[in-house]
């Protein structure tokens, strides 16, 4: 038993000592840490002011781009032999410092004053080392170069990041989507739809932010995406098309919710038909209530809330009925826009004796009539 | 006689010590598991643009649903902290829970609320709501107020989950604050994976804090013991021990204060249930119970970043009661699903959560207690080897400040959310000292649980008195 103890009371000891030699050492680093940070932030505001300085010099105008090149090596010249004649270390951190004050830059700037930046970027040897960090083994390090790539827009980049859609870590092919798509434009969502696979939801909303900036150019390629084997690139196409609200997307998603034969995707069509709101579906939408499959039907009836029928009061009074109570609602908000013969029938449910019926009428028709005092 | 009790006495210190090894070498996992997890979250999470992504619109909508019973002094400010969150699409039901005080008064006559015929299936049976207010002003269009007798904090979470519209439903305390990107951040897990159910937030102690418009604005220490001692505890619960259970989805808590839910989820496991006072416990665990019986693929998750502040107990009273009720709430759960206990149909939940709730959670205080209990026994009957007693005590402290410490550094290292180096070694130095009599008050209160229940049959919450945001330091 003692000797049991000792060694509970060894391992302990030693235990705590190494918590309490770490925790010393934290809170030094945090004290150095926050010096540290302080000379980051003095020298960032010094770089930060000699690159807005070097990038308001005005360039030569009409120059061809090698002399446009040596113009602006010339203006990284003080910056590079300052550099040239440091210690490692002093070096490590300035260039660690340029290095998010180009990346800060990249952001807002465009046109030639980008190109400028761009250069100084991969003239300082910034793209060579995140080229280099793609090929880490370690997935973070390569879903940081992809982005930091992408912010930059580092054209030499393109062909690494494209064979980085491949890459076995879904962060890293996300970071190489978003990135390609900065550096190469709307023709890359061709490779990116092609090859994507299980999109999450997540990575949807991240893709559908870069997407959605093209606006209509990106509508062929989101057509295409239609045909595509994976579900969840599907989804997605359907979904952007419905979000940017392109009206020459309701042909093919009227095919779509007609005839494609998963009915996920049939219903996901059918209500990006709704959020559309064009006329050209209402037939088609109205044929929809009567699918015998629940979820098509439900799907329909919410599609309708935005584009209502006169023709499909009597389904959508049969869908006020008996449906869930979600159908319910969707259905008493497509009568309301179903001209005067929907709002009649739904004033007529406000006065049921069915609880839920006369509910769900009230409910919609108080959203319609708002507040009453 | 003696010889007996000598007997007893003597296989129960070796029980104890039997006990203490097993609790160290499983907080020395969880340590483990938990660097781990924390450690990958970092690097998943680090290049999500919340600041962009919370204005797409295919952020799903979501309800936040926040129960209120009494609070008068604070019910406006919250109500306008949850009404400002960064998200694209939400809404807020506040839920009055037959406030005896001007709650609700004070509601209209702020948000110029009306009476609305907004739908209210009681899907989950509730008191009788005596009515639905909406705001007439544009700007409150968001915010809906349920107004029902009481029954409790969980009944008054069943009526805003009844009322909420979306598919997702967030529920908190009235009273807590959220951060800003916090509904994104903990919807993150959802999106990524469509098996999430539900998912809980990190909840810090804002005593201290400069709090200004709803928001944290500053974050401090407080000056007062009690709830510095309460953040390293909470750092200990959330960093170092739902992570590594949320690791191996074996999280049995999602914190009343601050969680998410699939909305179908809850209506289909009945809601909250009206008879613990562990509701937010009960329910995970329910989750769970339900899920693995149907044997459907589902996840409960920990999200460690998206913080909900809450104003801890600054009195020793008000704490114990807290403790106590928690405590309570636990032995309810554990007996509510005993028959989950070793069960390997539960899985990791049943052979490996659930035990570790029962014997280091739920137990663990009470057999410490009777450790101390043995050893004032041992040492009156002279049958007490003083050294090896002492030496058992040493090391115990020893292992009470590493895992305290250790949690610390878990903060430190990841989310370093006190940025000052005063804050940081007030916090290290009272990983040590909570050790010497802070943890056995806890003990005392946790023991004290047992007899309640079991003894005086105490089954309610009791009240928990807060100052409100005004009175912390501007």
């Amino acid at each position: 038993m003692r000797t049991e103890l000792v060694i509970v009371i060894a391992l302990a000891i030693g235990a705590t000592f190494f918590v309490v030699v770490v925790a010393v050492g934290l809170l030094i680093n945090k004290v150095v840490e926050g010096r540290r940070s302080k000379t980051k932030m003095r020298l960032y505001d010094f770089y930060a002011g000699l690159f807005a300085d070097i990038l308001l010099r005005p360039a030569p105008e009409g120059a061809p781009e090698e002399a446009l090149s040596t113009y602006y090596e010339s203006l990284l010249g003080q910056i590079k032999s300052g550099l040239a004649w440091s210690t490692p270390a002093r070096k490590r951190l300035h260039r660690g410092v340029i290095r998010n004050v180009l990346l800060d830059f990249s952001r807002d700037l465009t046109g030639e004053s980008m190109s400028r930046l761009q250069y100084f970027y991969a003239s300082l040897g910034f793209v060579r080392d995140e080229l280099d960090q793609l090929k880490s083994k370690k997935w973070w390090h390569r879903a940081h170069a992809a982005r930091d790539l992408g912010l930059l827009g580092a054209p030499s980049a393109a062909e690494a990041l494209t064979a980085l859609l491949d890459d076995e870590h879904p962060d890293v092919r996300t970071q190489a989507m978003q990135s390609l798509v900065k550096i190469a434009g709307v023709e890359s969502l061709r490779p990116i739809l092609q090859k994507a696979r299980g999109i999450s939801r997540w990575a949807a909303l991240e893709l559908s932010l870069i997407v959605k900036d093209f606006e209509e150019q990106a509508y062929p390629y989101l057509v295409e995406a239609l045909s595509y084997p994976d579900r969840s690139v599907v989804l997605f196409a359907i979904e952007m098309l419905s979000l940017i609200g392109f009206v020459t997307g309701v042909e093919p998603l009227m095919h779509m919710a007609d005839t494609y034969p998963d009915t996920q995707v049939r219903a996901k069509a059918i209500e990006a038909l709704g959020r559309l709101g064009d006329q050209r579906a209402e037939q088609l939408l109205v044929r929809l209530l009567k699918n015998p499959y629940p979820s098509l039907r439900a799907s329909a009836t919410r599609a309708l809330e935005r584009i209502g029928s006169p023709t499909a009061v009597p389904l959508l009074s049969e869908r006020l009925m008996t449906g869930s109570v979600h159908e319910r609602l969707s259905a008493a908000r497509a009568l309301a826009k179903s001209g005067e013969a929907g709002m009649e029938r739904l004033r007529s449910a406000a006065g049921e004796q069915d609880p839920i019926l006369r509910g769900v009428a009230l409910h919609v028709l108080e959203e319609i009539e708002g507040v009453r005092e | 006689m003696s010889l007996v009790l000598e007997y007893i006495l003597g296989t129960y210190i070796y029980l104890v010590t039997a006990f203490f090894i097993g609790v160290n070498a499983t907080y020395t996992f969880l340590l483990i598991r938990s660097y781990r997890e924390i450690l990958h979250y970092m690097r998943h999470n680090a290049f999500s643009n919340y600041r962009i992504m919370v204005q797409s619109e295919l952020a799903p909508p979501v309800t936040v649903v926040a129960p209120a019973f009494n609070e008068q002094t604070t019910i406006v400010e919250s109500t306008r902290s949850l009404l400002k969150l960064n998200y694209g699409n939400y809404d807020v039901v506040l839920v009055n829970d037959g406030s005896s005080d001007g709650t609700l008064d004070r509601l209209r006559s702020e948000f110029d609320l009306f009476p609305s015929n907004q739908l209210y299936i009681p899907t989950i049976e509730t008191e009788r709501v005596r009515g639905i207010y909406r705001s007439a002003r544009p700007e409150y269009r968001n915010l809906m107020v349920v107004d029902k007798e009481n029954g409790g904090k969980a009944d008054a979470l069943n009526a805003g989950i009844n009322a909420a519209r979306h598919e997702y439903v967030c529920c908190i305390d009235a009273d807590s604050l959220l951060e800003d990107e916090a509904l994104l951040r903990v919807m993150k897990p959802f999106l990524e994976d469509e098996t999430v159910i539900a998912a809980g937030g990190i909840v810090r102690i804002a005593n201290g804090c400069r709090v200004v418009n709803g928001r944290v604005i500053d974050v401090r220490l407080s000056n007062k013991l009690l709830p510095i001692f309460q953040v390293v505890e909470y750092f200990r619960a959330f960093l170092s021990g739902r992570m590594a259970w949320h690791g191996m989805n074996g999280l049995l808590i999602i914190s009343g204060a601050f969680g998410m839910f699939k909305k179908a989820a809850v209506l289909e496991a009945g809601g909250y249930s009206r008879n613990t006072v562990g509701e937010d416990m009960e329910l995970v665990t329910r989750l769970h119970r339900i899920k693995r019986d149907r044997k459907e693929p589902y996840r409960i998750v920990f999200v460690p970043d998206p913080v909900c502040w809450t104003e801890a107990p600054e009195s020793a009273r008000i704490l114990g009661r807290q403790r106590n009720r928690w405590h309570r709430g636990l032995l309810e759960t554990i007996l509510t699903h005993g028959s989950m206990l070793f069960s390997r149909r539960y899985g990791v939940v049943g052979s490996a959560a659930m035990p570790y709730f029962l014997f280091v959670e739920l137990l663990g205080p009470a057999i410490e207690f009777l450790g101390y209990l043995a050893v004032v026994g041992m040492f009156a009957g002279g049958i007490l080897e003083v050294p090896m007693a002492v030496l058992f005590f040493i090391v115990s402290l020893f292992y009470g400040i590493m895992f305290s410490v250790a949690a610390v550094l878990l903060e430190e290292i990841s989310f370093q959310r006190y940025p000052r180096p005063r804050d940081l070694a007030i916090l290290l130095a009272f990983g040590v000292i909570e050790n010497f009599g802070y943890r056995q008050l806890t003990i005392l209160w946790r023991v004290k649980a047992f007899w309640d229940f079991f003894v005086r049959g105490v089954r309610t919450w009791g009240t928990m008195q807060r100052k409100g945001w005004d009175s912390n330091p501007r």
